[in-house]
């Protein structure tokens, strides 16, 4: 069985967990509150800890040889209630009674995130951001805002790799200007075309890379940026009442993708210099990145799955900035109703214009 | 309402066929433009493409920066021939048809 860190209250014994609000550990029974730094010593173990043999047992059950290879069980240390989770789960709840708990295995060594931006929203701001989520939208069904129903919400630390890069770009652009004139007989409109030339640098700090299979790249970059400034060294207590995993892409897999936006960032930077055209397109780009080691760290998230009309919605909260996106179904009926209306409205309004013009 | 209609179509300066042709498809113009934008707000997801947020502030320096002038298109089409009034005076170009210079 995998170590199992269940933060306990020194004063009553009930379950302890990180409180957004106050930033601090909280007992929910008795209100007692504890500094992170009072908890450092549960993690003192996972320092310079050698890899540990995973002794997996299987349950006497009907899972097939391939969906066992890629489950944990652990035992709750509480009331003793098996909890299956998936290789990359590191902090959940017991389902039985309901004591949160953080997996340290998921920690050791190699595994230990370098830093962790501790949840600043509770669960109580995610439910009140998805009714403002609903609010101002046209074409939104009514019945969706009435009769929608909350499946799920969770706190979820997200494992990112965070990437730093010196960018050094050489770009040429096309760009062209127009201009217009008529006389007697002809209208007239002279192009005139330019090679412009761009070269520089310019760095970047901790451009997060979703490490994760099960979280959906668009979301998290949908829910972006996350404040660096916020992070701090990783320990487990921050985990304590939220879901957690370890990462499943490893740093080397998601470079690219860190490199694709900064080059994207560059050129567009470079491109913000080339003024006075109507028009301006890159023709050839090199960009050339120096990248240091990416760092790992858990971001806060807030995951809120929504069910209507035989259909799933998932909606994300940023934990720390608490920027709220996701779709929203629309309504054709109503759509259409505002079609046609602003079509009669502007033809009526056009011809009694012409009218009164004539 | 009414009166203001029956005097549009009884008017004889008043094309209200041609008029309410332009009207409609300004109104079918506009309904898109608007009912496309209030569409747009119900998807907040999307692919994030750039890093705009994370660079270093100040860090960009330009070492290159030159415009190189390539070439130059004119294209002419002839204009509409209207019944201009006697009193219409010609556009006053230069010689070579080009307009004055821009100063």
């Amino acid at each position: 069985m995998a170590d199992l860190i269940e933060y306990k209250c020194p004063c009553c014994g009930g379950k302890v967990e990180f409180n957004a609000g106050t930033q601090q550990m909280q007992c929910p029974y008795c209100d007692s509150e504890f500094t992170i730094e009072s908890l450092k010593a549960a993690d003192e173990a996972l320092n310079g800890a050698g890899t540990e043999q995973m002794q997996w047992d299987t349950p006497d059950s009907t899972f097939s040889d391939e969906e066992s290879a890629g489950l944990n069980v652990y035992s709750c240390q509480s009331c003793g209630g098996q909890i299956i989770a998936d290789q990359t789960t590191a902090a959940t709840h017991c389902p039985y009674c309901d004591n949160p708990i953080v997996m340290t295995g998921q920690f050791r060594g190699d595994l230990k995130p370098d830093f962790v931006i501790p949840f600043k929203l509770d669960k109580d701001a995610a439910v009140k951001a998805l009714s403002a989520h609903f609010e101002g939208k046209r074409l939104l069904p009514k019945v969706f805002r009435d009769q929608h129903k909350i499946d799920e919400i969770k706190g979820v630390y997200v494992p990112v790799w965070l990437y730093d890069a010196h960018a050094n770009g050489h770009i040429t652009f096309k760009a062209h200007k127009t201009r217009r004139w008529s006389d007697a007989q002809f209208d007239y409109e002279e192009k005139s075309f330019y090679s412009a030339v761009r070269g520089g640098e310019m760095d970047f700090e901790k451009v997060p890379v979703d490490g994760s299979t099960k979280m959906d790249d668009e979301l998290l970059g949908s829910i972006e940026p996350f404040d660096f400034k916020a992070a701090v060294p990783f320990q487990t207590a921050y985990l304590s009442g939220y879901l957690a995993d370890k990462y499943d892409i490893s740093a080397e897999d998601s470079t690219e993708t860190a490199n694709k936006r900064i080059k994207r960032s560059v050129e567009q930077a470079f491109q913000n210099t080339v003024k006075g055209y109507d028009a301006v397109e890159v023709d050839t780009s090199t960009v050339r990145l120096r990248n240091a080691k990416a760092k790992y760290a858990l971001y806060p998230v807030w995951l809120l799955n929504l069910s209507w009309n035989n259909e799933k919605y998932t909606f994300a909260m940023n934990g720390q900035t608490g920027k709220f996106v996701g779709n929203l179904p629309l309504d054709k009926g109503a759509a259409a109703g505002w079609f046609v209306g602003i079509a009669a409205a502007v033809t009526a309004i056009g011809t009694l214009i012409g009218y009164l013009i004539s | 309402m009414q009166m203001t209609v029956m005097m549009m179509l009884v008017s004889p300066s008043f094309n209200f066929g041609k008029t309410l042709l332009i009207a409609l498809v300004i109104g079918l113009i506009v309904a898109a433009i608007a009912v496309g934008s209030m569409a747009s707000k119900l998807k907040t997801v999307s692919q994030r493409r750039e890093a705009n947020d994370y660079v270093t502030k100040g860090s960009l320096k330009m070492q290159v920066s030159r415009d190189n002038f390539l070439y130059k298109k004119t294209e002419r089409r002839p204009r509409a021939q209207q019944n201009t009034p006697q009193n219409d005076a010609p556009r006053q170009n230069g010689p070579n048809g080009r307009p004055p210079a821009q100063r």
